[in-house]
């Protein structure tokens, strides 16, 4: 029998814990659910119990939800902490983007708050590294260029910078633009919006709240030196435009309806965000295993599995799951590599990617490992194999362009 | 003979410099800020200087055909300033004055007598100083203070309400699911009482539920009880979808301009203001689906459709007969219309009179009843659109065909600036 998965939720309003109790009655046999009426109350039960995610109030009196969820994130590393709120305050809001996976707003729908437990707890399937998990779960951000990471920091400080100009720095890195797209799909900063680039969710999140998260809460980082020796930033975040563009070329070609196409360029641009998480949460090992992959001339996939026991697609999967992204993105992100391993019905943002991937890596310098290879007979059971030459010339045509440009 | 040209010549000399103070004193008159208008014993006006012309529109003849009398939108205030005059008092107060084309204005009043050589009355000089851009802002900002603290509390009680709804959603969601349980079990009971029935068990017990059942009327229940269940969980998410509107709305501005899905913004808008028109109107809306995020300051851009929807539906009372059930049309529809995103709301009242068209714009301009307008909303969204976005507030009306007010705001950011600069 399946393991049942472990749910505690903490309000300080004994009313909504009954509430939820009762509407989820339902799951009693899936879900294990505790309650507690207080952060102390919720760390007591903590101490004792695993649970897999924490559900929790923001403002509640002694500590708060912010508080509580640090506390978890550093006990308990492989808990999802998920807000549940009612509150609207943006400095509430603000100091809890770096603890909270996904926040939930009051009063949220049964069917939503069982599909997001439901979600985050199946992510566990992806990736199954204990070690990895938690570490990845622990990560509150993820590190950007230290150029531009300086940029925007300066920027942010001056009074008379525009909304325009923080958009062009942040759309110009991998862990920035993650992050903002993140904030910008989700219920923290009010109704959630289908944005499809960074410069949208920059644009949607508005220049006040964008010079808050920068100043004030700090969910930008930079790569520290360490890992700096043994990854270049500057190339992934070129060969992750590379991808995002001819991603979405090839979703535009097969004529596919704009949400695939948003999601076939998203899935592009943050396919390789888990080497980003590897990089600061293992910075020796990781760097050590790339040096394994260019030594052996292997694909850096394989010598993520051999040495880590789990890759960079599944760890990038993991992390976006967890910030709330799309179901196709996490699928294209988690498959990269090995499309024929995930449930598919056609052409999708994962197949995109795969290719797009994998004809990037073809026109890479060799200063990485070897390239990824194209899986042709994915192709052909979704006898799409024809297309293959279509897409590759539409990507060369792409490349000239940009490469001029 | 020399002495008479001497004197002559000291007389001109003397003719040539009082003539040159003249000219200086009516030079500085001419330049000086406030309106100034100087009349006679009688009260014939003998000069006003520029600053008055352009205030009120007069030249000197027009007002002298009018009589003095016609500035005054308040004839009791005019007489007691010039009973003040009569007695060589001056006056000064705030008074209401009218400009030539007849419109009502706000202003500082200063009268003063101007004694004659035997010190009687010789004259009055009136010096008038237009407070309509001071009153405008006063009420601009007043009114922004209002709703701001609105806001506030708007968003503090959505932010109340938030908690009740949502245990009150949870309950309802398990009753429902939990009277499904509870009628199946029910139906098993039923088998379970007729295969009783049928094998002649305890026949007092089995008519004693029989009449529970029927007491109970259990029928109805298995009906009724479900569509209650759900009609009080829509009127939960009817809830929540206001109290989320109330909190888009209410949105507190930063005073920078955020990207905003104008649509939706819109449809929050109108559900806000539904008490507003429902009695009134219809509302029909038309988004633009390829309408992009719109750079704008969402709080004045609400606050403005908002304005324009309440109009349209005092536009259509007005025109509803008395005691007809009869509803008007408000249309709202958005279109992507580069560079503009445009926004149009449309009635189906009387129309705006030509006569009044050019003045919708104007500060205190209003057809309400006293009480009913402050005649700020439009002049208030006139300020917000075009001078804080850069955009423009149109209107095409014909009477007895309905008004449609046409926003458009810039999409790019560049025409935004411009337009500030």
């Amino acid at each position: 029998m399946k393991e049942k998965r472990r749910i505690l939720f903490v309000d300080d309003e004994p009313k909504v814990l009954e509430g939820i109790r009762r509407m989820l009655r339902c799951l009693r046999k899936e879900w294990d659910m505790s309650f507690a009426g207080g952060g102390q109350e919720a760390l007591d039960i903590l101490a004792d119990n695993h649970m897999d995610v924490v559900v929790s109030d923001m403002r509640m009196p002694g500590m708060t939800g912010v508080e509580l969820l640090t506390q978890v994130k550093e006990r308990y590393p492989t808990t999802v902490r998920i807000a549940l709120s009612g509150q609207a305050s943006q400095d509430i809001v603000l100091r809890c983007t770096g603890p909270v996976h996904q926040y939930l707003l009051k009063p949220t729908d049964a069917g939503v708050l069982k599909s997001t437990v439901e979600r985050v707890c199946m992510l566990k399937e992806i990736l199954s590294v204990d070690r990895l998990r938690g570490l990845t779960t622990q990560l509150e951000s993820l590190p950007s260029m230290p150029a531009l990471y300086a940029e925007l920091q300066t920027q942010s400080e001056s009074a008379s910078v525009s909304l325009e100009t923080l958009s062009r720095v942040i759309s110009q890195d991998l862990a920035m633009s993650a992050k903002v797209l993140q904030l910008a799909n989700s219920a923290f900063f009010g109704s959630p919006r289908r944005v499809s680039s960074p410069a949208d969710a920059v644009a949607h999140l508005g220049l006040e709240t964008v010079k808050a998260l920068v100043l004030s809460v700090q969910v930008f980082s930079q790569l520290d030196d360490n890992a700096r020796k043994t990854f270049s930033l500057d190339h992934l975040w070129k060969h992750s435009l590379a991808v995002a563009s001819a991603s979405r070329q090839i979703a535009i070609s097969e004529e596919m309806d704009q949400e695939v196409v948003d999601h076939a360029f998203l899935a592009g641009l943050l396919h390789d965000v888990g080497k980003l998480a590897l990089a600061v949460i293992l910075p020796e090992e990781y760097g050590s295993t790339l040096q394994h992959a260019l030594t052996q001339g292997i694909e850096t996939h394989k010598a993520e599995t051999d040495r880590l026991g789990a890759t960079h697609a599944e760890v990038g999967a993991y992390l976006l799951g967890l910030w709330g992204y799309a179901d196709p993105i996490i699928q294209a992100v988690a498959y990269h590599h090995r499309p024929a391993a995930a449930v598919s019905e056609g052409f999708d943002a994962l197949t995109a990617a795969h290719v797009a991937n994998a004809l990037a890596g073809e026109s890479d310098p060799p200063s990485s490992s070897a390239p990824s290879r194209i899986d042709r007979d994915y192709l052909e059971q979704l006898g799409l194999v024809e297309r293959l030459e279509m897409w590759s010339d539409a990507f060369s045509q792409n490349d000239q362009t940009r490469e001029a440009s | 003979m020399s002495g008479h040209s001497t004197e002559l010549a000291r007389l001109q000399h003397e003719l040539a410099v009082t003539r040159n103070e003249l000219s200086r004193l009516q030079a500085a008159l001419d330049g000086a800020f406030d309106a100034v208008l100087i009349t006679d014993s009688s009260g014939q006006v003998d000069y006003v200087n520029s600053a008055f012309g352009a205030l009120f529109g007069h030249t000197l003849d027009s007002l002298r055909k009018s009589g003095l009398d016609s500035i005054h939108s308040d004839s009791a205030a005019a007489r007691s300033i010039w009973a003040a005059i009569q007695r060589l008092e001056q006056w000064s107060g705030k008074v209401q004055l009218r400009t030539q084309a007849g419109r009502d204005f706000p202003a500082d009043l200063h009268a003063a007598p101007i004694p004659s050589k035997d010190l009687k009355m010789g004259g009055m000089l009136l010096c008038v100083k237009d407070l309509t851009a001071l009153k405008t802002m006063e009420r601009q900002l007043l009114q922004a203070q209002k709703l701001q603290s609105i806001g506030q509390l708007a968003s503090g009680i959505a932010h109340e309400l938030n908690t009740p709804t949502q245990y009150v959603g949870d309950n309802l969601r398990f009753m429902d699911e939990a009277t499904a349980d509870i009628f199946q079990l029910l139906e098993a009971y039923e088998k379970l009482l007729s295969s009783a029935r049928a094998a002649g068990v305890d026949a007092d017990r089995i008519s004693a539920v029989e009449s529970a059942i029927e007491d109970a009327d259990v029928e109805y229940l298995r009906e009724e009880v479900p569509k209650a269940i759900q009609q009080a969980l829509e009127g939960t998410q009817r809830v929540t979808t206001i109290v989320q509107a109330m909190k888009e709305f209410s949105h507190p501005g930063t005073g920078q301009k955020q990207a905003i899905d104008l649509s939706h913004a819109i449809r929050s808008t109108i559900t806000v203001a539904t008490n507003r028109w429902k009695y009134a109107a219809k509302m029909e809306v038309d988004f633009d689906p390829d309408l992009p995020a719109v750079p704008c300051l969402a709080g004045e851009v609400n606050q403005t459709v908002l304005n324009l929807i309440v109009n349209a539906a005092d536009a259509i009372v007005e025109a509803i007969p008395e005691g007809s059930t009869e509803l008007g049309l408000i249309k709202v529809t958005t279109k992507h219309n580069a560079p503009w995103a445009e926004i149009r709301i449309q009635d189906s009242g009387p129309g705006i009179p030509k006569e009044i068209q050019d003045r919708v714009f104007d500060p205190f301009f209003t057809t309400k009843k006293v009480g009913e307008g402050s005649g700020q909303g439009l002049a208030i969204s006139y300020v917000a659109i075009v001078e804080k976005h850069g955009g423009t507030l149109t209107f095409e009306s014909e009477e007895g065909q309905g008004t449609t007010f046409i926003i458009r705001l810039p999409l790019s950011p560049s025409e935004q600036s411009a337009a500030a600069a």
